[in-house]
């Protein structure tokens, strides 16, 4: 069992394609390479749902990776504890279960791992629906910015 | 507060999956003057958007109409060109695209009963205030909810908006190991299921029965899904190229989506109209845990909906395993498509109910014209119908917040896409 996990969600539309675009940069990243396959471990989730919950259990230390519509500019990187995501207003739907309400109900079930550290990454409103090569562009810049967080993260625990 | 009081509940926003909707309620002496659910969302304009294109576009285009029923879309839409194209797919294309709906009733009715349904029957108002007193439920229900989205990954490739079906068939075989890991997982599963059947009969529900047309599929040899004549508890049995002759939509003033009515009356579709239509062809497992439930069957307590759906999660992976035991690799996973000009017509069934396509191609195999008629816009006038004697039932003396949280559990309770955001709805209280 790997010590960290990077869960990168998304969709295969607009700019929701950034965390994969961006996990599969990590994957290149010299830095993390020793790591990956058996400190770490990159995975790529599409629209999980209140499925992530079983992905949080995957690991001691989970990190999510998600493009977020936080009124931040496009690429900015942020990163949230639990605690902070879980603080803010949260609506329901089964159709639009997100990351946060995921975390939420992980949270209920006492199923939050202590570890758990969310990396938001800013889409701005008018750049919601760029396109792939345009995400890949972005994830090539963020890449090694994401990979020292996840180093320093990886260097903790192993 | 009295009988004679004149209250106008408005709900402005029933902020929607697949419409944006409110709810809008006039009492006045003591009687509903008004019960409106508005639909006011513009049209998506999709059967636009077919014209044109081509056959083997429309099953991914139609994917797109729903996140959590795109199977459905996608099944009624090869029916209904395959039979414009003269094509018959054969046995093992057949089982599959059983099985991958079998995914999807899972999937959506494991998510409808925990995330909407029991946490209004229990009085929280989220599955995550439930999740803390029934864990072990909320559990179960995700985990069967995942079972459901595995069984589309096989075929569809991802769960949500899937991409393995073709008009004619599939574009992927499942490796019989895969088969084999997800049946054990299937069975494993299946002490669980009936849990969940046994657990939601014993949830305190309404006891409200009332009268109405229920509208399903009904098969000569198995439970209703992918085939079938159109069949009602008042005597219709028709072929679904029939669908228009019996059933009217209509434009509402208070709705963009259509209303839609059966000789002139509104009516049922959904899992409780199909276990009252076809309960006798369940699998004898399935029976004998229907005969030991509480409930009699027909039901026309619309509330017995979410026992409804968990005996077609338990239906469901019994087929499951079914399908798989029996599973071999196919020769070819899809027929070759030679198109032709012709009117066509399918129906399904979605978790929600009949979903009913007719398309219209050229030589080219170009949809000319499409009509798509969804559960959820069959059921609005029923929906309509039932807040008028369930709100009259439940006691209009009651003060305007429980009101109002009775008339969204109604909503709520035929799962429409709309129910989505009905778990927050936003209400306004005029008195006069």
């Amino acid at each position: 069992m790997c010590l960290v996990k990077v869960l990168g969600v998304g969709s295969p539309h607009g700019a929701d394609q950034l965390a994969w675009k961006v996990v599969e940069q990590l994957r290149q990243q010299t830095t993390l390479r020793p790591y990956l396959g058996n400190v770490l471990d990159c995975v790529i989730l599409n629209r999980p749902g209140p499925s992530l919950i079983d992905y949080l259990q995957s690991a001691p230390t989970v990190v999510i990776i998600d493009a977020a519509l936080d009124g931040g500019p496009t690429g900015r990187v942020r990163q949230y504890s639990a605690t902070e995501l879980l603080e803010s207003q949260i609506q329901f739907s089964s159709h639009q279960f997100g990351v946060q309400q995921s975390l939420a109900l992980a949270q209920a079930l006492s199923d939050l791992p202590e570890g758990l550290r969310v990396i938001a990454i800013s889409v701005s409103d008018e750049d919601q629906a760029m396109t792939e090569p345009d995400c890949e562009q972005w994830a090539v810049r963020l890449a090694p910015l994401i990979a020292a967080r996840l180093d320093s993260i990886v260097s903790a625990v192993s | 507060m009295t009988e004679s009081r004149e209250v106008s509940i408005r709900v402005p926003v029933l902020a929607r999956v697949e419409g944006e909707g409110a709810l809008d309620l006039s009492i006045s002496d003591g009687e509903l003057t008004n019960v409106q659910l508005r639909i006011y969302e513009p049209p998506r304009l999709f059967e636009k958007f077919l014209q044109g294109r081509r056959f083997d576009e429309v099953p991914d285009m139609v994917a797109r109409i729903c996140g959590i029923c795109p199977v459905a879309y996608q099944m009624s839409a090869v029916h209904a060109m395959e039979s414009v194209f003269a094509c018959q797919p054969g046995p093992w294309v057949r089982e599959m695209r059983r099985l991958i709906y079998c995914g999807e009733w899972i999937e959506s009715h494991a998510l409808h009963i925990h995330l909407l349904a029991a946490p209004d029957f229990f009085g929280y108002r989220s599955v995550t205030e439930m999740a803390k007193d029934y864990p072990m439920e909320v559990r179960r229900g995700l985990k069967l909810q995942g079972l459901g989205n595995e069984l589309i990954r096989i075929l569809g490739a991802r769960s949500v908006h899937p991409v393995g079906a073709a008009v004619g068939g599939f574009y992927h075989a499942p490796s019989k190991s895969a088969v084999a890991e997800l049946l054990q997982k299937i069975k494993q599963a299946l002490p669980e299921a009936e849990a969940l059947v046994r657990w939601v009969a014993t949830l305190d529900v309404p006891q409200h029965e009332q009268q109405f047309h229920c509208v399903a599929l009904r098969h000569e040899h198995e439970y209703p899904i992918n085939e079938g004549r159109l069949v009602s508890s008042s005597g219709l049995d028709i072929d679904v190229s029939e669908f228009q002759h019996h059933f009217k939509e209509q434009q509402v003033p208070h709705s963009t989506a259509f209303h839609c009515h059966l000789n002139g009356e509104p009516y049922l579709v959904g899992p409780l109209a199909r276990v009252n239509l076809n309960r006798d062809k369940f699998p004898e497992v399935v029976k004998n845990l229907i005969d030991e439930l509480p409930v009699k069957w027909p039901s026309f307590n619309t509330f017995h909906s979410a026992l409804a759906r968990a005996i077609e999660v338990f239906y469901a992976l019994h087929e499951a395993v079914r399908i798989l035991s029996a599973y071999q690799m196919p020769d070819q996973t899809r027929q070759s498509i030679t198109p032709q000009a012709g009117v066509g017509y399918a129906c399904t069934e979605a978790p929600r109910g009949i979903l009913w396509h007719r398309y219209e191609m050229d030589q080219q195999g170009e949809v000319v014209n499409a009509i798509i008629v969804p559960p959820t816009s069959q059921n609005q006038a029923r929906i309509e119908a039932d807040l008028r004697q369930s709100l009259q039932d439940f006691g209009l003396h009651n003060d305007d917040d429980a009101l109002r949280q009775h008339a969204e559990m109604v909503v709520r309770n035929y799962d429409p896409c709309i129910s989505c955001s009905t778990h927050f709805l936003i209400l306004n209280v005029d008195r006069c």
